[in-house]
């Protein structure tokens, strides 16, 4: 068994093949400057949980625009109430509201600038509030969902005429999501487990 | 145009100057899942995207180790999804010392504390990559962002652990 300070001393002796290096560091740089700086970006999962986030936004704003542009085919076609159009139509609205503010949040953070710690606290904080959002989004929906489902068979109650393609198709949408939601943020989430409990350890010494 | 070669200038300069750095922690860093090349790569793309933000404020040592620290944490944290790649040895990349010292002797030495190393959490090799380096604790302090009370215990206990580790990697050796 050697000596730390031994180990040490080798670590700091030690030297590294610079021909391979600046050969690397000159290939990257071509590389960097002949590619887009969003390609670059691209690579690090900051940006591709911002992208999503931007992703969602714009969906949310297409989806603004078709509740508005489908409610009268809702409200005299299918019979579904007017406040239920509005209540799509302001949760689209809201999302895009959320989507597009944590989009600005992840994307104006500058990782390499900030010290370790304080670089795995923001970490943190976005994948806290991901989660929360996250959360959020699937329940909202899920109750929009189900708000429609029940107007629907209610319709059909009334009508006598039960619209069972819908009905079914609500409940797969609703289980679908589940699932999705379910795999896609099981990684996530034990990630934010695994990080917060290496920073309560540090923290309670600083 | 005139622009972006600037840039590449300033960035070669800055690689150049620190790539035994970027290097060394990335070599603490490399695992089968988290090969040094694609670190080093990372490493270099982060230092791209933060050149233009970087306006001097901390030295440029302490900004380089932040970047490199950061990038390969963040690559830690995420190594699951990235394919095993090829990973350089220590042979490969470290060159004999001036000083004439044995040169297999040194690689098994280093070979020893990559090993070590390798046990600790991301956080902790993080201190200890900079103790090796002899940084002092207050260039510590500003790169993790600790204070320095708090750097000199954790890096006391990991010194403990890492004689440890290698009491037991010696015990495990004799009973074999």
């Amino acid at each position: 068994m050697r000596d730390l300070e031994e180990l040490k001393e080798s670590w700091r002796k030690a030297k590294i093949d610079p021909s391979r290096l600046e050969a690397d560091n000159r290939r990257t740089a071509d590389r960097l400057a002949s590619t887009k700086e969003s390609v670059n970006r691209a690579q690090f999962n900051q940006f591709k949980l911002a992208t999503d986030y931007w992703r969602a936004f714009v969906v949310s704003v297409i989806g603004t625009i078709l509740a508005v542009l489908y409610t009268p085919v809702l409200v005299l076609r299918m019979d579904i109430p007017v406040w239920l159009c509005a209540l799509v139509a302001v949760f689209f609205v809201v999302m895009a509201f959320i989507n597009l503010s944590f989009y600005r949040f992840v994307y104006n953070i500058h990782f390499a600038d900030l010290p370790v710690v304080t670089g795995l606290m923001k970490a943190f904080q976005i994948i806290r509030r991901h989660k929360i959002l996250a959360l959020t989004r699937l329940a909202l929906s899920l109750v929009l969902i189900a708000f429609l489902a029940v107007q629907l068979y209610i319709r059909s109650e009334e009508a006598e005429g039960v619209p069972a393609p819908y009905i079914a198709g609500i409940v797969a949408a609703i289980i679908a999501i589940v699932i999705t939601a379910a795999l896609k943020y099981r990684r996530q989430f034990a990630f934010a487990r695994a990080i917060k409990s290496e920073l309560s350890s540090i923290l309670s010494n600083n | 145009m005139k622009r972006q070669s600037d840039k590449e200038q300033r960035f070669l300069a800055v690689t150049d100057s620190c790539k035994e750095i970027i290097a060394k922690v990335c070599l603490l860093y490399a695992s089968p899942s988290a090969p040094f090349e694609d670190l080093y790569q990372e490493v270099l793309v982060s230092l791209w995207l933060g050149l233009d933000s970087f306006r001097g404020e901390a030295k440029m040592s302490t900004w380089i180790y932040r970047t490199a620290l950061n990038t390969c944490i963040t690559w830690h944290r995420t190594s699951g999804r990235h394919n095993p790649g090829n990973t350089l040895s220590l042979d490969s990349l470290i060159v004999e010392p001036a000083d004439g010292q044995e040169a297999t002797a040194m690689k098994e030495e280093l070979a020893e504390l990559n090993r070590l190393v390798a046990r600790l959490g991301p956080i902790d090799k993080a201190l200890i990559t900079l103790w090796l380096d002899e940084k002092p604790y207050d260039e510590i302090s500003h790169i993790m962002g600790l204070s320095e009370a708090n750097i000199a215990v954790r890096i006391h206990r990991i010194k403990e652990k890492l004689s440890r580790f290698a009491a037991e990697d010696a015990e495990g050796r004799q009973t074999l």
